[in-house]
């Protein structure tokens, strides 16, 4: 098998995706006209079209409960947290709404959240946190933090 | 204004309602006999209804827990809702949740969150998706006047402008929120201006005037289903009950509740339909009987459901993935 970078897997598997089912879009911040802080959207406006990768204007929460109504009403979000520490401000919308829909009154609510970190940035305080952590006590959101793999 | 007759008599059948299926969850609730706390819109139906009522039936409505009246006009029947109320099975939320924080999207509603204004962001996020896949429908997202003032309430607005998506966004000013008068909520006269940061318009209307309040929905869902982008409306009301049905509202003068009162929502429709001669008092009687009939039959449906079975609670936390389906 050939040997990838963590960017590029989630790259292609965004692309692969996108190319598969037209209700799956990318909303975040520069995830557009740049290709994403970290490069993991690059190419895709040109690609899809700017509705399906959506630049949002700086709102974390404002976006996250976008895209779960857009879940609920048959749409497959991709949000994009520029870095991971951002995702505090999206925690009320992900806690108490994304996570209990479902339970609460029966309404799935599929969107996938990318919180990027790490990467040898230097990030400091506020762009190197290891956020999973604060989602493990709430088990209504799962949690996935791919680390290694071949 | 061209709203037919028997439109306008839906609207007084669904006002009527509302305020007689919430005055027995509020008698309910002080017997005891409610799971959780009560809240009404007892005063302000009108904003819920208008607006609910204004919607075609694809389309989808995000609403705040003094929205009962969206619930019924969109469907989810009062048997349902009373059972809801008292955690029974057969309720909107099959005994999870308590009184209003449910939904139910075979009826277009989705669920009320109880944190304030977040369903702002989520009818956005409704309307995003209409205007993605090019579908010519409508997102309306209704809160109080205390929610104005979150976070996402200006997220959702900002979001929306920019975008201009095809959402209509409701305020419901009955001048409190909870104990705190509006003047200690936000220093401008009146919500609406708080639209302009956004370059959205937005309209004031009486809330206390169910024609009023559909027919500008009405205007500003077309404007939105064909292309002109959002609106926020807000409507003057007053709350008429405490917050929540164990409050007493001292906090409230009196004299601007007995102000309020002439201007019941109800009251006002019943002049309105007689003194233009769209109906009589014979005809709004029978709709009341029809009414009373109604909530009664829905509290001996929820009375005799059944509860849930405990291991129910834990049924539900996931999804089932579609191919496992
Ligand atoms: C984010 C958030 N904070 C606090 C509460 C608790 N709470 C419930 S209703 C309410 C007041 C709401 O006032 P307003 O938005 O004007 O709605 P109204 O009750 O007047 O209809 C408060 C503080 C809440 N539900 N959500
Ligand atoms: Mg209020």
């Amino acid at each position: 098998m050939k040997e990838i970078t963590y960017l590029e897997a989630i790259k292609q598997a965004m692309d692969e995706e996108m190319t598969r089912d037209p209700s799956v879009f990318i909303l975040g911040e520069d995830v557009g006209i740049y290709g994403g802080a970290f490069r993991a959207t690059e190419g895709f406006l040109e690609k899809y079209g700017d509705l399906r990768v959506l630049d949002t204007p700086l709102s974390e929460s404002g976006f996250t409960g976008a895209a779960i109504g857009a879940a609920l009403v048959g749409m497959r979000p991709i949000v994009e947290m520029q870095f991971a520490d951002f995702i505090s401000c999206a925690f009320d919308q992900l806690v108490n709404v994304a996570a209990k829909n479902h339970y609460r009154w029966a309404a799935a609510t599929p969107i996938v959240v990318r919180a990027p970190y790490g990467g040898n940035i230097h990030g400091g305080a506020f762009h190197s946190q290891c956020i999973e952590g604060f989602f493990f006590k709430c088990t209504w959101i799962k949690n996935r933090c791919p680390f290694y793999s071949i | 204004m061209d709203i037919k007759r028997e439109d306008l008599l839906q609207l007084y059948y669904y006002l009527k309602l509302t305020r007689k299926l919430e005055d027995r969850f509020s008698s309910l609730y002080h017997q005891g006999r409610i799971l959780g706390g009560a809240w009404t819109s007892n005063g302000t139906e009108a904003i819920s209804v208008g607006y609910s009522y204004a919607l075609e039936k694809n389309d989808i409505a995000a609403p705040y827990f003094r929205d009962m009246g969206c619930f019924l006009v969109r469907g989810i029947t009062p048997k349902r809702l009373m059972a809801q109320y008292l955690g029974k099975k057969t309720g909107v939320s099959a005994g999870k949740e308590g009184n209003v924080h449910v939904g139910d999207l075979n009826f277009g509603v989705i669920g009320f969150p109880s944190h304030l204004a977040d369903n702002y962001a989520v009818g956005a996020g409704a309307a995003l998706a209409f205007k993605m896949r090019g579908e010519k429908k409508v997102a309306v997202a209704c809160t109080g006047d205390g929610g104005t003032s979150r976070g996402d309430f200006h997220e959702a607005m900002n979001l929306a402008a920019v975008r201009k998506l095809p959402i209509v966004f409701i305020c419901n000013n009955n001048q409190y929120a909870y104990s705190t008068p509006l003047k200690l909520q936000m220093a401008i006269k009146n919500v609406a201006e708080r639209a302009l940061a956004y370059g959205m318009p937005s309209r004031i209307v009486d809330g206390n005037n169910v024609v009023e309040v559909f027919t500008v929905a009405r205007e500003t869902y077309d404007m939105a289903r064909n292309g002109g982008g959002p609106t926020f409306i807000e409507c003057k009301t007053m709350r008429m009950h405490g917050h929540s049905e164990h409050d007493s509202a001292k906090y409230v003068p009196r004299e601007l509740l007995e102000e309020w009162k002439k201007r019941d929502p109800i009251l006002q429709m019943e002049k309105y339909l007689i003194g233009n001669d769209i109906t009589t008092k014979e005809e709004l009687d029978s709709i009341d009987i029809r009414v009373k009939k109604e909530v009664e039959d829905a509290e001996l449906f929820a009375e005799e459901s059944p509860y849930p079975n405990p291991e129910d609670c834990l049924k539900g936390v996931y999804a089932t993935p579609i191919e496992e389906e």
